[in-house]
């Protein structure tokens, strides 16, 4: 290595750091391996000020421990620093900025710490870079946000250091490649170190430093949705889906977003889907977590291939058992990757379906609301039209279709962005507003641009209890609004619709009602679920699904 | 809780004269009592309800009900505890096709 | 397979009894008077169904409560409707009384109406029972029976359970915010259901049957119930000294057995059952054959010593002047003597009212009542009944309520209050007057089964009765503490006076002055008939449940 220091600064520096960290651990560094006890060291000796740290706040997996010693740094020997990270999930996540130890943020979701960062930022304490997608942001760790440190979470290390991040592998390999790959300092917190790993998930040439945590890395079960809470109101979107969506343009190709009106859909598959002969023919190949609800779809031959962006507490000895359908190691246990999924569901699948919070008239949709900065999460990857495609399947070319016929010259595709949603929400909360809330939240914290969701020219179609608009088929701003406000029932927005207008709408077929779809309301039961209780997901897997207990009833 | 009362005239369809009950008055749900009464061929609609300020959504839905079927000498009594309109026109057809089907 | 936790009740009664007429159907309208003040809704049938129809060939009479609808709580309308119902099954005599119970007992938002009824509703089940007339229970519904009903549902004659239901007195999360996340983890569901659940209860005794989640199930389970009860075995439809006191040497074993057990498998082990961890995944009729095969009695267990169980149990609460209070009440109340001994906050002894010799059987220091301290209740009144004939009996009342711990729920608490109500229902039976006195507190679940199952309760001017603490109230019923303290200024229903419950006719009158002469004289008017539906009607203080109970009983029906 030249010593000229022009060239290879950040060779030098990282040299200089690991010289200082095995200076002040002396004989309590074992190779890579270190004892709890001395992590505070370690991070003093190895951080540097105004560093850029990525912590793994992931959307499950949280390297918890490590989250803990970063707040009781020195903030008068560490400071400044600039954390990155895909989730600000636990209360340590801010309480470094409230020390005085971070002072800068560039992330991608906030979840449960959505109302604390809004008050932060209100109050200087926390500058926000920018609010990403979660692609975007390990997009940005190659090019211009690329971490001096990396804080990551692993379930086991062997002695020299290789890591294995099993089922809940998540965003680490980004985060490690890019860290590594620029000079920079990898530190992970293992639940366990081994003599043998199962397999080597990330190689030890790219790590730094092991430290075993006092207890596991926690982990949330985000996507287990109890089928005992399922609505009859939901079960009768579910069936419009299918109907009407899943079968219209024969979506083999999928992603769920997250939420009990999804959980509906993948529990009728086996039965009202089944009914209507779609096996084989509609969500046979998935970008999704391990959701425990698409159990009894893959138990009766509907699913060829699922990839997931992280696992799901449970669902490991039935992931084990079914290496068919999910991505698994040779050694049984499933890998997941976030940055794969969220580039699969760009670009691999044909249809996203999610709900969301607020959906104005032109068909934009936000989950921002007042008092809270939650930002964004995956779905907008998902729920885009990915203009980089080019491979076609009928799904994308017929929607590609009825977006263009008549319109331009030159032919494409369109991947399918339905917004699903129930006209009110819970204490008769509208779903459908003349202006969202994300344009408030944009003045109250400073942000450039209204945080959207999913943008309306991306949506393809919006689904509630009263109906499908079909937004491709729009030739107008007009007609779109009115096509929104025919699906928007008996909120102000669906009360104020062009009476006449919305009747032609649905003459052409542009909004459909279920009766438009041969769905008799009546049908709309819970005897439709293949799964109507958290006992039936285990017993559909043949006992192979261990909820976590928070979920059980016996 | 709020109470609003609504009646629509010259209606058309009669139902079976027994009374029916659907429904459950939990959380984000309603019961729909349905009866026999001698209204000149109106339809009367009470709702008692614990979600207070909705009344022109729920004239709407009642409106859109009343569309529907066209009933004549039917009182309705409704008991809700805060069911979205979707929730609530799900219970009245539901209510109407049982009083249909009913033998008893 | 027709789920019957999913059904409705008015779904599930309809599917269970063949031919099921409904008494005071939803037409009739008869809705709480209360609920409206606290702007909550009403319901057309007060959450509880009641009527007659045909169940295996018999004739029976049913009632199912809507766990939906205020978690099947009891209010005053809903427990006259079971009242009623059961008033007119004593007249009628249909083979059986079914009721098909989901409910969290006493209705808050009725509070005071709700605890009186639910008291109502337990003398209720033993009028019937008393009559030869079995009462079953059947629990399947997902909010389970608890508190009131806990204690009601063990008084029949037989329950019958899914293991998705629970059986018990206190809710889980009332326990851990009582006591902690150590006590009793709430969200940790699967313990709740190993404690609480169907399973455990017929693992214990406490279930008769455990039939999976389906309606046929139930139906054929309820069929076999009254055929048991009204067959052969008839005998053991009311209620009998010797069966008592098995009953009672049961539960002394349990708690001696069990008692130190904190996890409810080491109990299931300790039953026999070789694998408890494997108990959970079972369907309903493996569990069956396996308890049958693997459960073994009473023989394992070990015997302890008595007082060592109390001491170990009870919380001490050491406060000198409460301790000493009982003394002073009981000073007054026995100028010709008494030789009453307190033991761990249980009081117990003889006292002589008149020159007759009376048993005097209580509580202190507001001591919680958990299963150690019910049983020693029990044991003391079985002992009355069977060693001193037409003896009457005292009860001194002072309690803050049922004990709010894990083990208390894991051994069956409800049980423990069921059974002392029964000994005291025997004793009456028998010819024992039982007269009560609320000398300090008396709280929910620690009152229903002890002041509220006397002849008559009586109480000292400042005593408290309560249902429960005004905080607690307005974040369950989510009503304002200010709304509810402008209730309970004068609303009979909400205050947690003395005089309120004796407007309402749960109190038959207030003690003031000389409590010797008022003792005495309660003594003489001791009626063993449950009047206080009329004593309510004609103070004022409740009206509903009288008008209610003489709808039930008047309706005309095929």
């Amino acid at each position: 290595m030249a010593a000229t220091g022009r060239w290879n600064t950040l060779q030098i520096n990282r040299v200089q750091r690991l010289e200082r960290v095995a200076q002040v651990l002396g004989t309590d560094l074992q190779g890579k391996i270190l004892p709890q006890t001395r992590i505070g060291d370690l991070l003093h000796a190895a951080l540097e000020v105004g560093d850029r740290v990525c912590i793994e706040g992931n959307n499950q997996k949280q390297a918890d421990f490590l989250a803990k010693a970063m707040t009781q740094l020195d903030p008068q020997r560490i400071n400044q620093l600039h954390m990155l990270q895909s989730v600000l999930a636990l209360p340590e996540h801010l309480d470094v900025f409230e020390n005085g130890i971070a002072s800068k943020l560039d992330f991608s979701f906030s979840g449960p710490q959505a109302g604390r960062l809004a008050k932060l930022v209100s109050a200087g304490k926390l500058n926000i870079g920018a609010i990403h997608t979660y692609l975007e942001l390990y997009a940005r760790y190659f090019v211009d946000l690329t971490p001096r440190v990396a804080l990551v979470a692993a379930q086991a290390a062997d002695r020299q250091g290789n890591l294995y991040t099993g089922p809940n592998t998540e965003d680490t390999p980004p985060i490690v490649e890019a860290t590594a790959f620029k000079s920079g300092i990898v530190i992970v917190q293992v639940n366990e170190i081994v003599d043998v790993l199962p397999r080597v998930d990330i190689p030890a040439d790219w790590v730094d430093y092991v430290v075993k945590a006092p207890t596991p890395h926690y982990i949330e079960p985000l996507f287990t949705r109890d089928p005992a809470l399922i609505s009859e109101i939901q079960i009768l979107m579910a069936m419009m889906a299918i109907k009407g969506i899943y079968a219209q343009y024969e979506v083999k190709r999928l992603n769920h977003g997250i939420g009990f009106d999804t959980a509906a859909i993948e529990l009728l598959l086996p039965t009202y889907a089944a009914s209507l002969g779609l096996k084989g023919k509609i969500a046979s190949h998935w970008a999704l977590n391990p959701h425990p609800a698409l159990i009894p779809a893959i138990e009766a031959g509907f699913v060829s291939s699922v990839h997931s962006f992280g696992s799901e507490l449970g669902m490991e000895d039935y992931i084990r058992a079914r290496s068919d359908v999910f991505f698994v190691g040779p050694d049984g246990s499933m890998r997941s990757n976030r940055a794969m999924s969220q580039a699969a569901g760009h670009y691999a699948c044909d249809m996203f379906i999610g709900s969301t919070l607020q959906i104005d008239l032109q068909g934009n949709s936000s989950t921002a609301t007042l008092g809270r900065i939650a930002g964004f999460g995956g779905a907008p990857n998902m729920g885009a039209d990915a203009r980089g495609r080019r491979h076609a399947s009928p799904a994308w070319l017929k929607a590609g279709r009825e977006a263009r016929d008549g319109k331009y010259a030159m032919p494409r595709g369109q991947k399918l962005v339905v917004q699903m949603v129930e006209t009110f929400r819970e204490h008769m909360q509208p779903a459908f507003v003349e202006k969202l809330d994300a344009w408030q939240l944009a003045q109250q914290a400073n942000m450039e641009l209204p945080p959207v969701m999913i943008y309306g020219e991306d949506v393809s179609h919006i689904l509630t209890e009263e109906g499908i608009a079909n937004l491709l088929l729009c030739r107008t701003d007009e007609e779109r609004e009115q096509a929104i406000r025919g699906v928007a029932g008996y909120t102000a927005v669906g009360l104020g619709r062009d009476q006449r207008m919305v009747e032609n709408l649905r003459d052409r077929g542009i909004i459909k009602r279920p009766e438009d779809l041969g769905i008799d309301k009546r049908d709309a039961t819970r005897d439709l679920l293949a799964a109507k209780n958290m006992k039936d997901l285990v017993r559909a897997s043949e006992g192979l699904y261990q909820p976590p207990k928070r979920f059980r009833n016996w | 809780m709020e109470t609003l009362v609504f009646r629509f005239e010259n209606g058309t369809r009669q139902l079976p004269r027994n009374p029916q009950l659907v429904g459950v008055v939990s959380s984000g749900n309603l019961e729909v009592l349905v009866n026999h009464a001698d209204l000149q061929s109106a339809c009367e609609i009470e709702i008692n309800t614990a979600a207070i300020g909705f009344a022109t959504i729920w004239e709407a839905v009642m409106k859109d009900f009343n569309a529907r079927w066209q009933l004549a000498n039917v009182r309705i009594a409704i008991n809700d505890m805060g069911a979205t309109p979707a929730v609530v026109s799900l219970r009245l057809d539901q209510a109407i096709e049982a009083s249909l089907e009913a033998t008893t | 397979m027709n789920s019957y936790i999913e059904a409705t009740a008015r779904q599930r009664i309809h599917a269970l009894i063949d031919g099921f007429t409904e008494i005071l159907p939803p037409a009739k309208s008869w809705t709480s008077p209360h609920l409206p003040q606290l702007n909550a809704p009403v319901s057309f049938d007060d959450g509880v169904i009641i009527g007659i129809g045909q169940l295996g060939g018999h004739r029976v009479f049913a009632a199912a409560q809507e766990g939906g609808f205020m978690g099947g709580a009891v209010g005053e309308v809903h427990g006259a409707k079971l009242v009623g119902l059961m008033r007119r099954a004593v007249i009628d005599k249909p083979a059986a009384v079914i009721l098909l119970a989901e409910s969290g007992g006493v209705r808050l938002h009725e509070a005071n109406a709700g605890l009186i009824a639910v008291s109502e509703v337990m003398r209720a089940v033993f009028a019937v029972r008393a009559a030869g007339i079995p009462v079953i229970v059947i629990n399947g519904g997902s909010n389970g029976c608890f508190g009131g009903m806990g204690i009601v549902a063990r008084c029949t004659n037989a329950v019958i359970m899914s293991e998705e239901a629970r059986l018990a007195m206190s809710g889980p999360e009332v326990i851990e915010t009582a006591n902690g996340v150590e006590e009793f983890d709430s969200k940790d569901r699967a313990l709740v259901w190993r404690t609480t659940g169907g399973k455990h209860r017929y693992l214990m005794g406490d279930c008769q049957m455990l039939v999976a989640d389906d309606v046929a199930e139930f139906k054929a389970a309820a069929i076999a119930a009254i055929d048991a009860l009204t067959g052969k075995e008839a005998g053991s439809v009311s209620l009998g000294l010797a069966g008592l006191e098995y009953d009672q040497s049961m539960m002394a074993q349990r708690i001696a057995a069990f008692g130190d057990c904190h996890e409810p498998m080491e109990i299931w082990e300790k039953l026999g059952i070789a694998e408890p961890e494997k108990i959970a995944m079972l369907d309903a009729s493996a569990f069956r054959e396996l308890v049958a095969e693997q459960l073994t009695h009473a023989d394992k267990n070990q015997n302890r010593a008595p007082a060592q169980e109390m001491s170990a149990a009870v919380d001490a609460q050491i406060n000198q002047d409460q301790q000493v209070y009982w003394r002073q009440v009981a000073a007054q109340l026995f100028p010709q003597g008494h030789t009453i001994t307190e033991a761990a906050d249980f009081l117990s002894g003889t006292a002589k009212v008149n020159g007759i010799t009376i048993s005097v059987i209580g509580t202190t220091t507001h001591t919680p009542i958990g299963v150690e301290i019910a049983l020693r209740q029990a044991q003391a009144v079985l002992r009355t009944v069977r060693d001193f004939p037409l003896r009457p009996i005292l009860l001194m009342v002072d309690t803050q309520g049922q004990r709010l711990r894990h083990r208390d729920e894991m051994l069956g608490i409800n049980s423990y209050m069921a059974h002392l109500g029964k000994c005291l229902e025997l004793a009456r039976q028998s010819g024992h007057k039982i007269i009560a006195l609320v000398y300090d507190q008396a709280l929910s679940g620690g009152f229903i089964t002890s002041g509220m199952m006397a002849d008559a309760c009586y109480a000292l001017p400042a005593a408290t009765i309560r249902v429960m603490g005004l905080p607690a109230m307005a974040r369950i019923t989510k009503v304002s503490e200010e709304r509810l303290i402008e209730l309970a200024k004068d609303n009979p229903v909400f205050a947690p006076g003395p005089s309120n419950y004796e407007r309402m006719g749960g109190i038959e009158a207030v003690w003031e002055d000389d409590l010797a002469t008022q003792l005495l004289s309660a003594f003489d008017n001791a009626d063993p008939v449950d009047q206080r539906i009329a004593t309510g009607a004609t103070r004022g203080g409740r009206s509903m449940a009288q008008k209610v109970v003489n709808a039930v009983l008047s309706e005309p029906v095929s």
